[in-house]
Order: structure tokens, then sequence, then C-alpha cells
């Protein structure tokens, strides 16, 4: 490294630091317990923005009244060759942003570079349909001294936050989590294909084993040391011999069985439980897992771990037997609802789930978009009503709504606790399904099962957590898709980025647009706000491929920036 | 003629990653091939294949290329080979204009998109030239205007 170089970003950093200091506007140093367990306020320090998926700053200085003076502060583009879905950190003045198996700390003033941290991808990496996910990475995590980075293959990188030194990266291959692996020379492709964040809870880092979608492996939850990385407890998604559930899997197929947490879950500090969603089950044509019938408890559900020993306290399954891709992955957001600690999860069914966080119990689902046709609801117990016949392998698909990319997906939502709002960036788009049979190629198991979109509107709304009633909605007439993700703080603002690019900050109450700016290129991350040096930021990654499939009705070409705006 | 390059270095790579009893099994086999060849099989696994799809217009070979295509490539390239995939946008396959002989290089030998992770694995390894054959008449079958599927235009 070049000496000149190092010196001048440590007296950056120190005069940053120093700033700060006599400002007393940031917290600077390692991050503590006591930090982690804030809601987001002068800093960002979880993906979700607090434990409890909330992605809600309590800032103010950017609000309603005032947001329309917006300006942008600085753009850093990270040469992304995928999308960018990485919601970024701040801290000690520095943000950070994965992108590519790279993490970037930028010098939040300006947006240059503190320092870049690179991992070179094995030789051997890759396997079906896994280019689609590297280079994707959805968040970071921020304990001590330390970012923990997830990189694509299963290894989780402890990089020191100021010097971006690795402290150590632990290979999760040693606790039998293989990398996929290039199918056509390796006689057993499958493995972990990474994508999700970690979360830092007091003395662990949650590690999600994910990417259970590319050849059939089941999904896991890990707590590790942060340390050293070392595996401290594991925790199976789908039920092991003799916990409730295990019967609702045909012997054998829990071992191809999904379920993989692909995004970063909650965590309540006095349960002591992280909640995750779970993928679908493997394969989607479920032939192979009870044809539908069964269960497939673990699976298209939500998780509760005990995170002091790894033991599931409860599993609630939202799809049984999922037969359509209608994983519920998404953030089980912790809210009080009436005085009770409730599990809130819009989801890909179309439906925001309510359940009893210390016990799973179902308590209700909300419809939360105007076409659902795959059930008429869900009963009292949480089991879907009236659900559509299965397509006939081999046979004409047929037309459900939505699509297997879900009322919300991947792109994380928000809840106000100001307003009482949940703020979604969902969509109306259905699909044609059908199965076919399944084909296996270097112990790659296929879906046997594919769609045909059927496009409709990228809807970003308001609803109410409590009732379910839609407050306002932002249709985005001809284009189909979902917005990044949202944001939303105490002065009455919620942000997002549309998947046409426009940058929005709306009134939270009503969704008027105070804010508006074309950043010309698709958004697949929810943004951020913190404090640098006294002044509110807003930072949102921009980049990726348009739209999920063509890219006619989005108008826009691949692109990659990170944007910051103040006032 | 589109160069050929690319997958030479790709033999050649693999070839010297293989291990000695590898090499002997690699000229074994070889063997076997050319002699299938001297024996005129009609598909060829290292030459060039037909100048137009011998399955074109072929019911069963195109409902058999469809659970392939269903099955394996509508990942990316959508159920209805519109590129509309789950797993980001493949090419519009209905569009296809480079003629048989191109499909199959392309199928087999995957294809990079520069700048960007997202491509096109090659699947000359694992997918017989027979099943690609197939998976093209099927697609043959959704063609829209500007699509080619014969001979290549010289370019």
């Amino acid at each position: 490294m070049d000496r000149t170089i190092t010196t001048s970003r440590l007296k950056r950093i120190a005069a940053a630091m120093c700033l700060a200091g006599l400002a007393g506007w940031v917290q600077a140093g390692p991050v503590s317990d006591q930090m982690l367990a804030k809601d987001a306020g002068d800093s960002w320090l979880h993906a979700n923005g607090n434990w409890a998926g909330h992605r809600y700053s309590t800032l103010t200085q950017i609000n309603n009244g005032n947001a329309k003076d917006l300006k942008v502060a600085w753009i850093f583009s990270a040469g992304g060759k995928n999308d960018a879905q990485n919601t970024p950190l701040f801290h000690d003045g520095m943000v950070f942003f994965a992108q590519d198996n790279k993490v970037f700390a930028l010098n939040a003033d300006d947006g240059r570079v503190v320092w870049k941290y690179e991992h070179k991808l094995p030789e051997d990496w890759g396997g079906y349909n896994v280019p689609f996910i590297t280079g994707k990475h959805r968040g970071l995590a921020i304990y001590g001294e330390n970012v923990y980075f997830l990189s694509n293959d299963a290894k989780l990188h402890a990089i020191n936050y100021k010097s971006g030194k690795a402290a150590f990266v632990k290979d999760f291959q040693e606790d039998g989590f293989p990398y996929p692996k290039d199918f056509a020379k390796a006689q057993d492709a499958t493995g972990y294909a990474i994508t999700v964040g970690p979360l830092a809870i007091p003395g662990a880092i949650i590690v999600p084993m994910n990417g259970t979608d590319f050849g059939g492996l089941p999904g896991y939850v890990l707590g590790c040391d942060p340390g050293n990385g070392r595996v401290m407890w594991k925790a199976n998604m789908i039920p092991g011999p003799g916990e409730p559930g295990h019967d609702t899997w045909p012997e054998g197929s829990t071992k191809y069985g999904g379920a993989g947490p692909w995004i970063t879950g909650s965590w309540d500090p006095d349960l002591k439980m992280y909640f995750t969603g779970t993928a679908n089950a493997y394969e989607w044509n479920p032939k192979n897992r009870g044809g539908g019938e069964m269960d497939n408890v673990g699976a298209a559900s939500i998780v509760a771990v005990n995170t002091t020993d790894g033991s599931v306290a409860w599993r609630y399954v939202g799809v049984p037997g999922d037969p359509w891709d209608f994983d519920i992955p998404q953030t089980p957001m912790l809210i009080a609802i009436d005085g009770k600690k409730t599990i809130v999860q819009p989801n890909k069914t179309g439906y925001i789930h309510h359940l009893d966080a210390k016990t799973g119990k179902f308590l209700k689902a909300d419809k939360f978009i105007d076409k659902v046709t795959w059930i008429s609801g869900y009963d009292a117990n949480g089991r879907p009503q009236n659900m559509i016949a299965l397509p006939k392998e081999g046979g004409d698909p047929i037309e459900i709504y939505p699509s297997l990319l879900g009322g919300v997906n991947m792109y994380p939502n928000a809840y106000n606790p100001k307003t009482g709002n949940l703020y979604l960036a969902a969509s109306e788009s259905g699909m044609k399904y059908g199965f076919e049979e399944i084909k296996v190629i270097s112990n790659v198991r296929h879906f046997g099962a594919y769609q045909e979109f059927i496009w409709g509107d990228e809807t970003d709304k308001a609803v109410n957590a409590k009732t379910g009633k839609e407050v306002w909605r932002d249709t985005r007439k001809g284009k189909p898709g979902y917005a990044g993700g949202m944001m939303t703080t105490a002065g009455n603002i919620t942000v997002y980025t549309t998947q046409a690019g426009d940058f929005q900050v709306v009134d939270a109450s009503n969704g008027k647009i105070l804010y508006h700016m074309n950043l010309g290129t698709t958004a697949k991350s929810g943004p951020i706000t913190f404090m640098n040096k006294g002044k509110q930021m807003i930072v949102q990654a921009v980049g990726g491929l348009p739209g999920f499939g063509r890219d006619e009705a989005i108008g826009l070409e691949f692109g990659s920036a990170v944007v910051a705006f103040t006032r | 003629m589109p160069t050929r390059e690319p997958d030479e270095n790709r033999y050649n790579e693999w070839f010297d990653e293989a291990g000695a009893m590898s090499r002997v099994l690699c000229w074994v086999l070889g063997l076997l091939v050319t002699a299938m060849l001297l024996a005129a099989a009609p598909l060829r696994a290292e030459e060039e294949p037909p100048a137009v799809n011998p399955y074109s217009g072929n019911e069963k070979a195109i409902r058999e290329g469809k659970s392939w295509f269903r099955g394996v490539c509508a990942a990316c390239h959508g159920g209805r080979a519109d590129g509309a995939g789950e797993r980001g946008n493949g090419a519009d396959l209905r569009k296809f204009n480079k003629g048989f002989r191109e499909f199959v290089h392309t199928v087999k030998n995957g294809r990079q998109v520069p700048g960007r992770t997202q491509g096109m694995p090659a699947w000359g390894a694992v997918l017989k030239d027979d099943d690609i054959f197939k998976i093209g008449a099927y697609l043959e079958t959704l063609a829209i205007e500007g699509a080619n599927w014969k001979e290549a235009k010289h370019e």
C-alpha cells in the first residue's frame, strides 16, 4: 500500500474524529452493546436500522417541512457488476457499503474512499444461476472495532472499521457449509450462496446460511463469536428428528429442504430471540416433499431462534407445503400492538402476518395488495383458505396473483412508530405458473417449475400496522417492479427510490411528494439516514438490472452509484 | 465466422488442471469419441453442429425440449423465453437471430456479459448435444419477427 495515502487517510480520520469529538455529535470509537440497542439516529448501525427491523430514524433535522431543500452532497460509484442490494451502515464519520465481494468505507463528508476491502471468490466458484447472485450483499453488521461482512462464498470477514484490515476471516466450509461450484467441473456443485447480511447482538454475530435455492440445501442460522467467528450454536430452520413439524417432511426430503433465511431478521433483547423469515421449500415443484399436501414446516415460515443456545422456540409456516415459491423471507418486524409484542411481516403472499412474538401464535393476516387469487384468505389458525388447485406437471401453467415475486419481495419495508404506518415496497404483478419434471445435474436439483410474469404496477404504500388499512399509495403506472426499499423518520418523512430510479422523499402521513430526483438507474436497496458533523444526510445506493425481467417498461440501463443528500 | 478463441482457452485450462490420471482417461475418451465419429454418429461432440436443427418441427423432440427449457433455462430466460426470468434477465430467445449453430455454441460454452457478473454458464459438459438440439427445436416454435434459426448470416 502507498504510504502517503495511508497517512492522509489517517489524518482525515483523525480530523473527523476530533471534530466529532469536540461537537459531541457522533459516537466515535468501538460500537458497544448500548449503541447497538438504540433506534437509528445519529448513526445507522444495523442494515434494518434497529434490532426490531423498523428502518426508522429518530432524526428530525430533515423533515416534511424542509425536505424540498435537499441537495446532492456527493456521488460514489462502486463500479457494481450486479445489483446494489446493500443497505449501507454509518458510524464514526464513515459510510460502509458492500458490493461485488468488496467493502468500501466512504468518508461521509465527500464520499471519498477511506479504505477498500476486497475478497476474491474461489477459482471454482460458480453454478446453476449462481451468477445471478454473485456480488449481491444485503447488509453488513458493525460491532466493537469491526465491520462484519459475509462474502458470497460463506465466509465471515471481520474488518477493522478504521483500518480496513481483516481481523479474521471465518470459513464455514469446515462447519459443513460448502459454496456452490462450477457444475461443469464439480461432481457435487451445490452450496450456500450467501447474499444475506449478518446481525450484531450482544456477544454474538448472527450469521444466516442462505442461498438454499441454488441446488437444494437446508437453511441454518448460526451464532458466531465476534472475536473469531467460531460457531457457538447452529439453528436448523427445518425441524430435525424429534422437533415439532419434522413429520411434515417425507423421509429424506429435509436434506434438500430449502428454507434459507435470506434476509436479515430481527432480535428481541428481552425474549433473546432472533426472528427470521425463510425461503421456499426445495424444489419448487413439491412432488418430492409431499406434493403440496404436507406442510413442510420451517420452509416459507417465520422461525424464532433462542439466541442463548440456538434452540428453535417456534416455527410458523405461512405457506404450508409451498408449491408457489412463496417464501416469506422478509424481516419480521417487532411492533408493540395493544401492548403485545407482535411480529409483523408483510410478505410475498400478499398478506401482512401478525404473530405473537413469544409463542408464534397466529394473530391475523391483512391483505395489502389489490389482487390475490391463490387463496381466499387465512383462517383463525393462520392456515391459507381455499388454495387454488396446483397445475399438472408437464401441463399448461395456471394464472395466479401475486407472482412469485410477491406482494413485497426482498426490498425492505419500514415502520414508523409516530405515524403507526408500515411503508411497503409493493407490487401488483401476477404470473402463469407451471410444473415440469425435476432435472438433476451435478447434484444440483432444478426447480421443476417455471413462471411467466404478468406485470402490474409498482405500488409504494403506507398501511396502518394495527388496522391493516391502507393510508396512501404511490402507483407507478406502467412501471412494473418494486421500489428499492423504505426508510422513515421522526421528521415525518418516508424515503424510497422507485424501480425506475426516482428518489422520493414523501410526507410519511399522507404520501405527498416533497422532494424528487431522477437517479438515472434502478434501486434495489433501502436508504439510510444519519448525522454527519451536525448535518443530517440521507444515503441511497442504486444500481443493477432495471426490472426483474425485460427492461423496456423501465427504460433504464445498468448502473452503479451511492448517492448522498443533505440540506 | 464467430471467433472460437474463448472456448479454446477453456479447453486448454481444463487440460492444465487435469491430473495425469484424468489425462489418460481423456485420451481413452478421445479415442472412443473418434471411434464413434468414424462410425458416422450423426451428433458429433466436438465438431460443428449441423447448420440447421435436425429436430426442427419434430413434435416429440419439441415436447422434450420444452421440458428442459422450463425446468432448467426458464429461471433466467423466463417461461415465455422473453428474458423475464425470476433469476435476472437472460436474452430474449424469441428474437434469437444468430442461427442454429451459434445457438448450440452459446449453450455449450456459455456467454459472459462484459462488466457484469450475471452471465450464461457453459452447459457443454453436462447437457447432451441432443438435448440442446431439442431445446432449440422448442425455442424455434416461439420465434417472433426477426428471429433466425437457420444458418447464420455472414458477418
